[in-house]
């Protein structure tokens, strides 16, 4: 068999070596893969575990791998007493209106600084990525001011908009939008379709991989974050699951059964999509072509 | 208008026609010579909101509010909107409201000397008897320092106290105390740690404010009530009490990893307690209804250990009206309400608080459960010597005084430094603290 | 046109990050206990910062947590992205492993390792003493303090720079490497040769990206640490931090030093940037 038709019969992806697996190399990066994988996931799963246990179970010494006893009642319990519901449709309001926000305004940053070539662009564009850099406890009290002279404390909207304009997002789907050939533009323009409109229907369907990672990465951050809504939310109706969690972990007598299974229920949903979209999430990372 | 006018004129009336009045205004039935708001008054207020802002350390303080609340709204026909806030960001989010100009009406305070100049001169709206209602000598640190108006109330009191595991003292053979000196204390506990097998002997809250009960009962205090530092004139008796904890710690027959790998972040070992691993638990009454709720054993707060005095350490928690408020009257008069006879008295029965009015004092709260344990910290806080309440003289300091202790404590613990060292210190630093003051 | 387009994640970004820096930027030469009433102080702050010996040591555990950091992150995540190239059984799976801890929050995180890391009661030093080790007090030695923390850290961020690389392994010409591998190269000489210069950008990305998180990192040590054993782990945000949030609060101290954090940062990532660009030109 040529060395060809050996590497067309290998896997769809570039092993350089192009012979079949081999033996010592494949068994060490198994094992390194192995051992990385328990590193990760043990602490996890563990985690998960102890959330299932009793105060008594969690104290014991030395600890015990699996719960004596599963203490569904931390979950019951967090989710009755703590308003669990309430909490939950928070976090998945304030993740989904802010990422919807975020990718349309983050492309259409991203869609002017690719393709226009305007007074002041490359100044306004290094200024969006300088921002990346600032500490947000600096400037946490200041935003809070601001907020609070719009009138936007305590609302969802003051949660939502002011974290919206991320750096990142704009730098991604520039870098991607860079990639769209102009004369796809060009001949649009021609043809008589308006900017908006060509943004719109042309460009933004185009940047489907780039518009899924920024969406993964706003999702990820909004579900997690709690510094912000924990100083904008300043009444019990509007905490996000995270703020709840800091609640819980800031008492006095900190229940910290029930702080553990607050804290499994809410990687869930992050864990169910991200198992969901794995596929476009790597894809979309690489072909953004971060280069 | 002013209630205090009011009250002038509706003393004689309410005390003589006590019921009917009570129930022509529609008000609680349980005290008598309460303040009472006119029908004026009522009407101005009526749908009129006003905003608490509070913390709790149990479910049942929050019931419980949440149910006064609702009685006041009855009664006034105003409303009240709770917010309730993470004990760790308390004064952080107060900051914050206030400089937006969001202040709230009336807040449950940790440190009302932070909030001096943002504070409603109650006496305007209460009358300046309105003090007397309170035990004496409590409303030190929510007294104006130059004014010295009143500008809130001590809402609870809290008394540091020792915790013990009475099913493990009993399967060790160790007799439950009555009384007892730290050397007898360290002895017992480590007594039934051997017996028991119990990882530690003793632990007490991360927590300077707790460590000064220790210090008090050898005799030693850092600032009196003349805003002087007085650890200098008690330097051995502050050294030794400091040595006879962190000894315990060093030796890891107290919870060492607990304390020193949290940082600056507060840590009680109620959890150590809650898993037996610990017979004594140096903490405080406010932990008496999550002790209740989570202990699978018997346990029981005993006396505090006496050396040259008894007793406690006093602290509490206190409640303030805001002068930025839209609705003064209306939020001092539901400061009133908060800290009125029958509502104080339900709030302890429901929280196991200890009161901080006179007459619930002298009357005694009747605790449907755990009276005994709320017993041994009401006669401690008798027994409480007076120098104790002597840091309360400078409320902005406090904080920073008992963080200090707690985090010299913490290199002595490390063995980075001796106990005479941290005490030295810790003398320097309040010399240095007071020395702001003056500025 | 264009600025149409700019102008709505323009104008969120000016009130909401520019204007609240600017005033950041401002309360740094004034002195705050309250965030109302403002005293200026002019470079009071700054020389504060540089005379306070807590200071020294606060930069000093800053400066070892993001070299360690940064060097043994960047360094992992090559050989991570580079492993699972090469895999073709189940490459699916370990990357979706590798991106799991991005996911957690860090409050989530410090809990964990709280957890995990307890010199008692943690498993791991059940494990260690299973296989006859010690029992280290990895949170309340300070050295070792230090220690779990890099490594908390870089195991939360490992499988983010990882798929980066593997997005940029992704872009190079297969062609190449075929060449290479037909003239009878080595694995190990197409690496070095080939791969990990034509890697050279996306590395220079992760260093960038590494270098700022490095600095950033508070939420989880905090939650960990809460900034012990004695202080071994208290890095410049929780400096920060401690000085607007907690008692005393001296919010101008705080920004000032919110000031230099950002132009440490800025210099390192322009260092960065530069020294990148400079070895492509060559």
């Amino acid at each position: 068999m040529s060395k060809l038709q050996e590497r067309a019969s290998a896997n769809k992806w570039s092993s350089i070596s192009g012979k079949k697996p081999p033996s010592t190399g494949a068994i060490v990066r198994t094992t390194f893969l192995l051992v990385m994988t328990f590193i990760i996931l043990a602490p996890v799963i563990w985690f998960v575990l102890s959330s299932f246990k009793d105060a008594t179970d969690l104290g014991a010494r030395p600890p015990k791998i699996l719960p004596t006893r599963w203490a569904f009642e931390n979950y019951t319990e967090a989710f009755q007493m703590y308003n669990y519901k309430r909490y939950f449709m928070n976090s998945v309001i304030v993740t989904s209106v802010a990422t919807l926000l975020t990718l349309l305004i983050n492309s259409m940053a991203a869609y002017a600084f690719a393709k226009y070539n305007f007074r002041g662009r490359d100044g306004l564009f290094v200024m969006t990525l300088a921002m990346i850099m600032i500490p947000l406890q600096v400037i946490l009290i200041p935003i809070y001011l601001v907020v609070s002279s719009l009138g936007l404390v305590n609302t969802y909207w003051g949660m939502i908009i002011p974290a919206a304009a991320t750096p990142t997002g704009v730098f991604i789907l520039r870098q991607y939008m860079l990639t769209i050939p102009d004369e796809l533009i060009e001949a649009a323009r021609i043809d008589g379709a308006g900017e908006f409109r060509i943004f719109a229907r042309i460009v933004l369907p185009l940047c489907r991989p780039a518009l899924a990672v920024v969406a993964i990465f706003s999702i990820l951050w909004r579900w997690n974050d709690f510094i912000w809504p924990l100083l904008i939310a300043q009444k019990e109706e509007l905490y996000t699951l995270p703020v709840a969690l800091a609640l819980l972990n800031g008492q006095l007598v900190v229940p910290y059964n029930i702080v553990l299974a607050m804290s499994v229920m809410s990687i869930i949903p992050v864990l169910f999509m991200f198992v969901f979209m794995q596929r476009q999430i790597i894809q979309g990372i690489a072909q953004t072509g971060i280069k | 208008m002013k209630i205090q006018t009011l009250r002038s004129k509706l003393a004689i009336a309410v005390s003589l026609a006590l019921t009917a009045g009570l129930v022509a205004t529609g008000l609680p039935s349980a005290q008598a010579a309460g303040l009472q708001p006119t029908a004026a008054q009522l009407a101005a207020w009526k749908g009129k909101e006003i905003t608490y802002y509070f913390y709790n350390d149990s479910q049942a303080e929050l019931d419980t509010t949440k149910a006064q609340i609702a009685d006041f709204e009855k009664l006034t026909g105003a409303k009240v909107k709770l917010d309730v806030i993470p004990f760790t960001s308390l004064d952080t989010q107060l900051q914050a409201r206030l400089a937006a100009g969001n202040a709230p009406d009336v807040g449950r305070l940790n440190n009302p000397g932070l909030y001096i100049k943002d504070s409603l001169d109650l006496e305007k709206y209460l009358g300046r008897k309105y003090a007397a209602e309170f035990l004496k000598g409590s409303t030190l640190q929510v007294t104006h320092p130059t004014t010295k108006k009143l500008i809130g109330v001590p809402y609870d009191l809290t008394v540091n106290g020792p915790f013990i595991n009475v099913d493990m003292f009993k399967k060790a053979g160790v007799a439950v105390p009555t009384s007892w000196n730290w050397a007898q204390l360290i002895a017992a506990g480590k007594a039934v740690q051997k017996a028991t097998g119990s990882e530690y002997a003793f632990a007490i809250d991360k927590s300077g404010h707790r460590v000064s009960t220790a210090m008090s009962h050898f005799g030693a205090f850092m600032v009196d009530k003349n805003q002087r530092n007085v650890l200098p004139t008690s330097k051995f008796r502050a050294e030794k009490a400091v040595k006879l904890i962190t000894d315990l710690y060093k030796a890891d027959q107290a919870p060492r990893d607990l304390w020193i790998g949290t940082g600056t972040k507060y840590s009680s070992p109620t959890a150590i307690f809650l898993a037996q691993q610990t017979p004594i638990f140096f903490s405080g009454n406010w932990q008496v209804a999550a002790l209740a709720k989570d202990a699978k054993f018997d346990f029981a707060a005993v006396p505090n250990p006496k050396e040259l005095n008894g007793g406690g350490w006093p602290g509490g928690k206190f409640l303030t009206a805001f002068n930025a408020s839209k609705n003064p009257d209306l939020a001092a008069y539901f400061l009133y309400f908060l800290a009125d006879t029958a509502q104080m008295e339900q709030m302890d029965k429901n929280a196991f608080w200890l009161p901080t009015r006179a007459d619930l004092v002298a009357k005694g709260v009747k605790y449907a459960t755990r009276a005994a344990d709320m017993d041994v910290f009401q006669a401690d806080a008798g027994k409480t010597p007076a120098a104790a309440y002597g840091i309360q003289s400078v409320p902005t300091l406090t904080g920073l005084i008992y963080n200090k202790l707690r985090d010299l404590m913490t290199e002595v613990m490390a063995g980075k430094i001796t106990a005479k060292q941290a005490i030295q210190t810790q003398s320097d630093f309040i010399d240095a603290q007071l020395a702001t003051l003056k500025k | 046109m264009p600025y149409l387009f700019v102008a709505p994640n323009m104008f969120i970004f000016i009130t909401f990050i520019i204007w609240p820096a600017i005033r950041g930027f401002q309360i740094s030469f004034f002195d705050s206990i309250d965030g109302r009433t403002f005293t200026p102080v002019g470079t009071g702050n700054y020389r504060a910062i540089f005379g306070d010996p807590t200071v020294a040591e606060v930069a000093k555990n800053t400066a070892t947590y993001v070299i360690f950091y940064v060097i043994i992150s960047t360094l992992l995540s090559i050989a991570f992205a580079l492993i699972v190239n090469e895999q073709v059984f189940a490459k699916g799976f370990f990357r979706a492993i590798l991106f799991l801890p991005v996911m957690l929050s860090p409050i989530v995180v410090g809990l964990i390792w709280n957890d995990v890391l307890d010199r008692k009661v943690g498993p791991l030093n059940s494990l260690l003493q299973a296989l006859g080790g010690g029992s280290p007090g990895w949170l309340v030695e300070p050295k070792l303090g230090m220690i779990a923390v890099i490594f908390v850290g870089v195991w939360v961020h490992l499988g983010f720079y990882s798929i980066i690389l593997l997005a940029g392994l992704q872009g190079i010409d297969r062609s190449l490497l075929e060449a290479a591998a037909m003239d009878g190269a080595t694995r190990a000489q197409i690496i070095r040769t080939i791969i990990l210069p034509l890697l050279k950008p996306t590395t220079l990305v992760i260093l960038i990206l590494a270098t700022i998180h490095g600095f950033q990192s508070f939420d989880f040590i905090y939650t960990l640490t809460g900034g012990g054993p004695l202080g071994a782990t208290t890095l410049i945000v929780q400096y920060i931090y401690d000085r607007a949030f907690q008692t005393p609060i001296q919010y101008g101290l705080g920004s000032a030093a919110g000031v230099i954090l950002f132009m440490i940062i800025f210099a390192f990532t322009a260092l960065n940037f530069l020294l990148g660009r400079k070895r492509d030109a060559i």
